[in-house]
C-alpha cells in the first residue's frame, strides 16, 4: 500500500469524537485555535477589570506593597496550649478507617495533617479493595468539608399535613431530643435506613425497634432487589454474590457494568485486571449493552442491544448450549421457552457462527466463566426472570460456587424495593406514627407517582438524619444531622467475615451526632435504653473488645483497620432449585425505541451531587461534565436529524420531558438512556440547576421498581442545549496515540505493530547522576474508572471551574483520561482509555519557549513548574504537543473557597492564583517526602517508596512510578516491555511517561490501523526508545 | 501643558523613591531587620543566652519536621509552674495556659506560601545532635543575644541559592527543591 493510500484509509481509524472522525467544518475551526476561548473577549470576571485597567492598578499596588520595612499583613503564629503527642505540625499521620461511597465499601487510609483529613487512599493490606479507591470514595473528603452541610439540629416549623412550606430553625440537641422522646412514647415507629453494613449499628437499630415497638426498613434507590429475589427462588437464600473475575477466563456481561457502576466496581476492576496479563493468563470479556459503559468499552467484543433483548439473549444462549450444541444438559421443561429465542442473535446483529462460537467458548470454560447481568439498565419488567435465567446459565456452566460465590457474597446489598413498598403501605394504612429516615433521600429518588410526599402527611413526626437540607430533610419535622462518616465511630462488614473499623479522623466540624448515638439517647430518654454504654463509640469499642478478646486486640484492629479474610476456597455448588425456572416469563415486549435509566460513575444516585469534584468528573464514557443527557445511537440521530445538544421531547407511558441528546457511538439504534442522580433541587449551592431530574420515569408499581425497557417516543423540539465535554476539541491529525493490538497478533509477533521512527536530536541530552524519575501507564490494565483524576485533584489542590468554563476549554484537571474510539459507530465500537498527564519530556518543548524560565528541567528529570515566576504568557501551553498544561484564569485559590472547604487543601502544595500556568509535577512533594524518609533512615531509596497520588488509588495498578536509574525498578521493567511506546515519538520530545499498549483478546481484526503514518516522511528505521544521555 | 503632564507621570516614581529611602538598599520587600513587639516579651537572650537552654528544648520538632514550630504553652509551664510566677508577663502566660487559651505570637520569619523550607534537613546538615545552635545561627543570627527577635537574613531567594551554590557539599538547585 502506498504511503498516501495508507494515510487516507487509516487516518481516522481512531477518533475521540464523531466530529473528529468526519472532520466537520466546526471541528476543524475549533481544532485550529490554540485556545478555545480568547481572554480578550472575556467579560465575565467578577472584578470587572479590563486588562489595561488591571495593569494600571497593578503598577500602583506594587509601589505600595513592596515599599518600607514594615511587613503587611502581620501574620500570627498560634501554638497549641498542650500539643497532643501524636501531632507534629508538618508531619502527616495516617489512620486506618473505612468509607462507603454509596455503591461500594472501602477500607481506607486517611492522611491527616494537624488533625484534618487531607487525602484518602485504599488500605493496601485489605484483601477487598486493597489500595484501590473509587473516584466517589476519594470525594468523601470534599463531602466532609461541604459548606452546605447542616450544622446544627433543625426543627422545621410546618403543618405535618401540608409538608413543604417549612422554616428551618436551628436548635440545640436537648430541645430536639425532648420532642423525639415525647413522640416515641406513642409507639408505631419505623426506621427507613439506607444500606448499612455496620454490625454495631444494625444491632442498635434492631434493639431500638424491639424496645420501642417498631420496624426497620432498608432501602436504597439503586439496589439489587432483582438479584435478591432471584437468589431466594434459585438457592433458597437471598444473597448478592461476589464474582471472582480473577478466576474467570471467559466473562459475558449483559448490561452488568461490573467495571463501572454495578456492585463493587473497584474491587471487581482489581480482580479483573489480575487475570488480564497479555504475557500470561488473559481472560476474555464479551459485553452486550443497552448503554455503553466502562464494561462495554473494556470488553474484547461488544454488541449493542435493547433492554427487551436481555432476557431473550440469555434464554437463547441456554438454548444454543443445551439443545443445539448439547454441551450441557438442561432440564427439558425449559426447552419450550428457550426455543422461541433460538434465533435471538439475528435481532442483535450477530451471525450464527458468532453466536455459536460464543456459546462454545462458554462451554469450554465450565467452572471458570462468568455470566453477569444487573444494574438499573436490566431492571425491566423481567428483571427477576433475567436474574433467574442468568443464575441457571451459570449453574449449567458450573460457575456457581466456583467463580461466583453465593455463600461468601457481598454485604450491604440487602435493601429491597419490596421493603419500601411495605413501609409505604403501612403509612397509608395509618400504622406509622413516627418515621426516622437515616441518610437517604427518597423525596428526590422516587418518582412523583409514588406519592411519598402525600404519605408523609399521614405520619405524625418525620425525623431525618440527613446531613444536607435536601428534598427529604425539607419535608421532615426534625433534622438530626448524623455527621459525616469521617467524623463518626463505627464498624463495617462489607464482606461476610471481613470487618473494617470506621475511625473518625477529625472532631465533628459541626454540631452533629451520629445515628447510633441519637438512637441511644432517644431510647434512654424513653426509658428503654438499647445499650448500657454512654456513647456509640463505647458501644462499638466494648463490642469489639469482648469479641476480639481484650483492649490490645482492639488497638490492633484500629491500627490494621480490618479483621478477617476474604474467602479463597471453592464453595460447594449452591444447589440450583430448578423449580425456580417456572418463574421465568418474558413480559417485556419489544418497542421500536426503549428507554433505560442508568447510573454514572461519578454521580451514581445523586447523593454526592453537591460535591463539585463529582460534578466536574468527566463521565468516562461521554466525557461530559455537569449534566445528564439522553444517550442515543448515531443511526437514530441521523434518522431524527439530531446532534449533540439537540433538545428532544421524551415521552413514556408515565412521564414526559425534554432532554438534550448525546450521540454515543456503539449505542444500539433502538435503545436510549439517561442517567439518574441529576436535577436535584435542594441540599446545597452546587447541585442547583445541574442536569435534569429524570426520576419520574421510574415505575414503582412492581416488586422491583422498573428502570428500563420503557417504550418511548422521541421528538425533536428544535432547541439546542450546550453540553460541556472535556474531550473532543483537539485534533489527532491521524497520529498513533492510543496503540492496541490483538492477543493473537501480539503472541505471534511479540510486537505491538507500532510504527517506528528514525530520530535524531540536536540536543546533547541531560545527565542524571542521582535519580531519574519515570512513569509508566499500562493501557491494558487501565479501565478508565477516573479514580486517578479525583485523587490528583485532592492531592494537588486543583480547582473546579464549573460548566461555563469547561465549555470554554478551561478545565483544570492535571491528569485527563482520553477515550479513543475505533470501528463503525453504527455497529459496535472499541474504546481505549488513555490517562495523559505531563509527560516530563527530556527535550521539553515548553521549557525552550518560556520567556521567564518558569518551567525548567531538574537534575532528576522533572519538568519543574515555578508558579511564582510564571507571568502567564501561555507560550508553554501553546508549544506543548500533549496539551497537558492548565492555565488558571480566575481566582480559584484558598481565599475564594468557602469555609470550611479550605481545610481540604494540601499544605504541601502551593495554592496557585490567577494568571499562572500549572500542570502535573509527578507529585514532587511526595518525591521529596520519600527521599527525606530514606535519608532519615540512612538508607537508599527503595523502589515503591514513592507513589504518586494517581498511582496510590489505582485499583488495577495501571500506573507505576519510579527511578529509571534503578535497574531493578518496576518502571524500568515496564519501559523494557515489548508493549512500550511514547506519545508522538517522532517529535523527539522524549517523554518520560511511557505507555504499554492495550491488548484485546479477540479473534477479529481490530477496526483501527496499526501502521498509521504520523505525517512525516523520514525513513522507517529502528530507533532506540530510551532517551539519550 | 505638556510639561505638566510629563511631570505628573513622575509623581509615582518620586513617591516610590521616598518610600524606599529609609530601607537598606537591596532588601526591599524582604523585611530584613523586622523586629515586631510580641504579646509576651519573651527574651531569647535570657533563656538561650544566659540560662544556656538548648534551642531544641523548646523547638522540639525542629530535628524531625520541616517546621521548627513555636512551642506549645505546656513547654513554657515546665519551668513556669514555679519559676518567676510573680512577674507580670509570666502571670499573663500562666493565665492563658490555665484558661486553655494560647498566645498569638507575631510571625517574624515569613516565607511566602510558594516556598517550602525544611528545617530538619538544614539542622542536620549544619550541626550535631550535641549542639544545634550553629545551624540555627546560620540563618537566624545570634539569637542568643537578641532580647527581641529580629529577622537576621533577607530570606530572599538569592540568599538561599547562594548558600546552596557555595557550601560544600552543594545543595540541590532545582526549582522544585523549594517550590512545589
Amino acid at each position: 500500500m502506498s504511503m498516501e493510500k495508507q494515510q487516507e484509509t487509516k487516518q481516522n481509524s481512531y477518533w475521540k469524537s464523531l466530529d473528529e472522525k468526519y472532520q466537520t467544518p466546526e471541528f476543524i475551526e475549533q481544532a485550529e485555535k490554540e485556545f478555545q476561548t480568547s481572554p480578550l473577549k472575556e467579560d465575565d470576571d467578577k472584578s470587572g477589570l479590563a486588562r489595561r485597567q488591571f495593569m494600571k492598578l497593578m503598577g500602583a499596588s506594587i509601589a505600595l506593597s513592596s515599599a518600607a520595612c514594615v511587613r503587611r499583613p502581620v501574620q500570627k503564629i498560634i501554638p497549641y496550649n498542650k500539643r497532643p503527642s501524636e501531632v507534629i505540625p508538618g508531619i502527616a499521620n495516617y489512620y486506618a478507617s473505612s468509607v462507603h461511597d454509596g455503591r461500594e465499601g472501602f477500607a481506607v487510609t486517611v492522611k491527616t495533617r494537624e488533625g484534618r483529613p487531607l487525602f484518602l487512599a485504599g488500605n493496601a493490606d485489605y484483601p477487598g479493595n486493597a489500595q484501590g479507591l473509587s473516584a466517589r470514595g476519594t470525594s468523601q473528603l470534599l463531602s466532609l468539608y461541604d459548606p452546605d452541610r447542616v450544622r446544627t439540629p433543625v426543627i422545621n416549623t410546618q403543618d405535618p399535613k401540608k409538608r413543604g412550606n417549612n422554616l428551618p430553625i436551628p436548635r440545640d440537641w436537648e430541645s430536639l431530643d425532648k420532642k423525639v422522646v415525647a413522640q416515641l412514647a406513642k409507639g408505631d415507629i419505623r426506621i427507613l435506613t439506607g444500606e448499612t453494613s455496620s454490625p454495631s449499628l444494625k444491632n442498635i437499630m434492631n434493639k431500638f425497634s424491639q424496645n420501642l415497638g417498631g420496624q426497620v426498613h432498608t432501602w436504597t434507590p439503586v439496589n439489587e432487589s432483582d438479584v435478591l429475589h432471584a437468589a431466594e427462588l434459585c438457592f433458597g437464600k437471598s444473597a448478592v454474590p461476589k464474582y471472582r473475575y480473577d478466576k474467570a477466563s471467559m466473562i459475558v456481561s449483559i448490561d452488568g457494568d461490573f467495571l463501572g457502576t454495578y456492585l463493587n466496581p473497584t474491587e471487581s476492576s482489581r480482580l479483573f485486571a489480575q487475570n488480564r496479563n497479555p504475557d500470561g493468563n488473559m481472560s476474555r470479556l464479551v459485553s452486550f449493552q443497552s448503554v455503553p459503559s466502562l464494561t462495554s468499552f473494556n470488553s474484547d467484543d461488544n454488541w449493542g442491544i435493547k433492554p427487551s433483548q436481555q432476557l431473550p439473549l440469555v434464554l437463547g444462549l441456554i438454548h444454543e448450549l443445551a439443545f443445539v450444541q448439547k454441551k450441557v444438559s438442561a432440564v427439558g421443561s425449559i426447552r419450550s421457552l428457550t426455543a422461541d429465542y433460538a434465533k435471538i442473535y439475528e435481532d442483535i446483529g450477530m451471525t450464527h457462527e458468532q453466536f455459536a462460537e460464543l456459546a462454545s467458548e462458554l462451554a469450554q470454560h465450565q467452572g471458570d466463566s462468568i455470566v453477569i447481568a444487573g444494574g438499573l439498565q436490566t431492571k425491566t419488567k423481567d428483571s427477576v426472570s433475567l436474574q433467574i435465567a442468568v443464575n441457571y446459565l451459570n449453574d449449567l456452566l458450573s460457575n456457581n460456587g466456583a467463580t461466583i460465590q453465593w455463600s461468601h457474597g457481598l454485604n450491604a446489598h440487602e435493601s429491597m424495593d419490596q421493603d419500601f413498598s411495605d413501609l409505604l403501605d403501612a403509612i397509608n394504612d395509618g400504622k406509622v406514627k413516627t418515621l426516622i429516615i437515616n441518610e437517604i433521600n427518597p423525596m428526590y429518588n422516587l418518582p412523583n407517582s409514588t406519592e411519598f410526599k402525600a404519605a408523609l402527611g399521614k405520619v405524625e413526626m418525620v425525623v431525618t438524619t440527613n446531613n444536607w437540607m435536601d428534598e427529604t430533610a425539607n419535608l421532615a419535622d426534625l433534622v438530626a444531622p448524623a455527621g459525616h462518616a469521617m467524623e463518626n465511630w463505627g464498624d463495617n462488614e462489607f464482606e461476610p467475615g471481613l470487618f473494617t473499623v470506621q475511625q473518625p479522623t477529625i472532631q465533628p466540624l459541626h454540631n452533629t451526632r451520629s445515628f447510633g448515638d441519637s438512637l441511644m439517647v432517644w431510647s434512654k430518654g424513653a426509658g428503654k435504653a438499647v445499650a448500657t454504654e454512654e456513647t456509640f463509640y463505647d458501644f462499638v469499642k466494648n463490642r469489639w473488645t469482648s469479641q476480639l478478646g481484650g483492649e490490645k486486640a482492639w488497638i490492633d484492629f484500629l491500627q490494621k483497620g480490618f479483621q478477617g479474610q476474604t474467602y479463597e476456597g471453592t464453595e460447594r455448588s449452591a444447589g440450583f432449585n430448578t423449580s425456580a425456572l417456572n418463574n421465568i416469563s418474558v413480559q417485556q415486549t419489544a418497542s421500536p425505541i426503549e428507554l433505560s435509566l442508568y447510573t454514572k460513575v461519578g454521580m451514581h444516585d445523586g447523593t454526592l451531587a453537591n460535591v463539585s469534584w463529582m460534578q466536574e468528573l468527566p463521565d468516562p464514557v461521554s466525557k461530559i461534565v455537569w449534566d445528564n443527557y439522553l444517550v442515543i445511537a448515531p443511526s437514530l440521530a441521523d434518522e431524527k436529524d439530531l446532534r449533540d445538544g439537540s433538545m428532544v421531547q421524551v415521552k413514556t407511558a408515565q412521564h414526559e420531558m425534554t432532554l438534550p441528546v448525546y450521540v454515543s457511538p456503539g449505542q444500539n439504534h433502538g435503545s436510549v438512556a439517561v442517567a439518574i442522580g441529576y436535577g436535584r433541587s435542594k441540599g446545597g449551592e452546587i447541585l442547583k440547576n445541574v442536569g435534569f431530574n429524570v426520576q419520574d420515569f421510574i415505575v414503582t408499581d412492581n416488586t422491583v421498581f422498573e428502570h428500563a425497557g420503557f417504550a418511548v417516543e422521541i421528538n425533536k423540539t428544535g432547541e439546542t442545549y450546550r453540553l460541556a465535554q472535556t474531550q473532543g476539541h483537539h485534533n489527532m491529525e491521524g497520529r498513533q496515540l492510543a496503540v492496541e493490538t490483538t492477543k493473537k497478533e501480539y503472541k505471534k509477533t511479540n510486537d505491538i505493530g507500532l510504527h517506528k521512527h528514525k530520530i535524531f536530536s540536536i540536543w546533547n541530552g541531560h545527565k542524571y547522576e542521582g535519580h531519574k524519575w519515570g512513569l509508566g501507564v499500562d493501557l491494558n490494565a487501565c479501565t478508565g474508572c477516573s479514580a486517578c483524576m479525583v485523587a490528583c485533584q485532592s492531592e494537588n489542590n486543583i480547582p473546579v471551574v464549573g460548566k461555563k468554563y469547561v465549555l470554554g476549554g478551561r478545565e483544570m484537571h492535571w491528569i485527563r483520561i482520553d477515550r479513543y474510539y475505533s470501528g463503525d459507530e453504527k455497529k459496535s465500537v472499541d474504546a481505549i482509555f488513555q490517562p495523559v498527564m505531563c509527560q516530563h519530556c527530556e527535550n521539553a518543548p515548553c521549557e525552550t519557549v518560556c520567556p521567564v524560565l518558569a518551567t525548567v528541567h531538574s537534575d532528576e528529570g522533572l519538568n519543574d513548574m515555578v508558579y511564582n515566576r510564571c507571568v502567564g504568557t501561555r507560550y508553554c501551553s501553546n508549544n506543548c504537543p500533549y496539551k497537558v498544561r492548565r492555565f488558571n484564569w480566575f481566582y480559584y485559590d484558598g481565599h475564594h473557597r468557602k469555609e470550611p472547604m479550605h481545610m481540604a487543601l494540601n499544605p504541601d502544595v502551593t495554592v496557585r492564583t490567577r494568571g499562572v500556568m500549572e500542570k502535573c509535577t509527578f507529585c514532587v512533594q511526595r518525591i521529596k517526602e520519600g527521599k527525606n524518609a530514606a535519608k532519615d533512615q540512612n538508607r537508599p531509596l527503595k523502589d515503591g517508596d514513592i507513589k504518586t497520588a494517581c498511582q496510590s488509588v489505582c485499583p488495577t495498578n495501571a500506573i507505576v512510578f519510579g527511578d529509571l536509574n534503578d535497574k531493578e525498578s518496576k518502571v524500568n521493567k515496564w519501559f523494557d516491555s515489548q508493549r512500550n511506546y511514547t506519545l508522538l515519538e517522532e517529535f523527539n520530545a522524549a517523554p518520560r511517561v511511557r505507555y504499554l499498549a492495550k491488548i484485546r483478546n479477540t479473534p477479529r481484526e481490530l477496526g483501527g490501523g496499526h501502521h498509521d503514518n504520523g505525517g512525516h516522511d523520514s525513513g522507517h528505521g529502528e530507533t532506540d526508545h530510551k532517551e539519550g544521555h | 501643558m505638556f510639561l505638566v503632564q510629563r511631570s505628573l507621570k513622575l509623581i509615582p516614581l518620586i513617591i516610590i523613591a521616598m518610600l524606599f529611602a529609609n530601607c537598606e538598599w537591596g532588601s526591599i520587600g524582604y523585611n530584613k531587620g523586622y523586629k515586631p513587639d510580641q504579646p509576651i516579651p519573651f527574651s531569647h537572650k535570657l533563656h538561650a543566652g544566659e540560662y544556656k537552654m538548648a534551642c531544641v528544648y523548646c523547638h522540639t520538632q525542629v530535628e524531625v519536621a520541616k517546621h521548627s514550630a513555636v512551642p506549645s504553652l505546656n513547654i513554657c509551664m515546665n519551668c513556669h509552674q514555679v519559676v518567676g510566677i510573680d512577674k507580670e508577663p509570666i502571670k499573663k502566660l500562666r493565665q492563658k495556659y490555665f484558661d486553655g487559651e494560647t498566645v498569638n505570637w507575631v510571625k517574624v520569619h515569613m516565607l511566602p506560601d510558594h516556598v517550602k523550607f525544611n528545617h530538619k534537613r538544614h539542622v542536620h546538615r549544619f550541626s550535631t545532635a550535641e549542639d544545634r545552635y550553629p545551624a540555627c545561627k546560620t540563618c537566624h543570627g545570634e539569637i542568643k543575644q537578641m532580647d527581641v527577635v529580629e529577622q537576621h537574613s533577607s530570606l530572599s531567594m538569592g540568599w538561599c541559592v547562594n548558600c546552596h551554590r557555595e557550601q560544600e557539599p552543594k545543595g540541590p538547585l532545582n526549582c522544585s527543591t523549594c517550590h512545589q
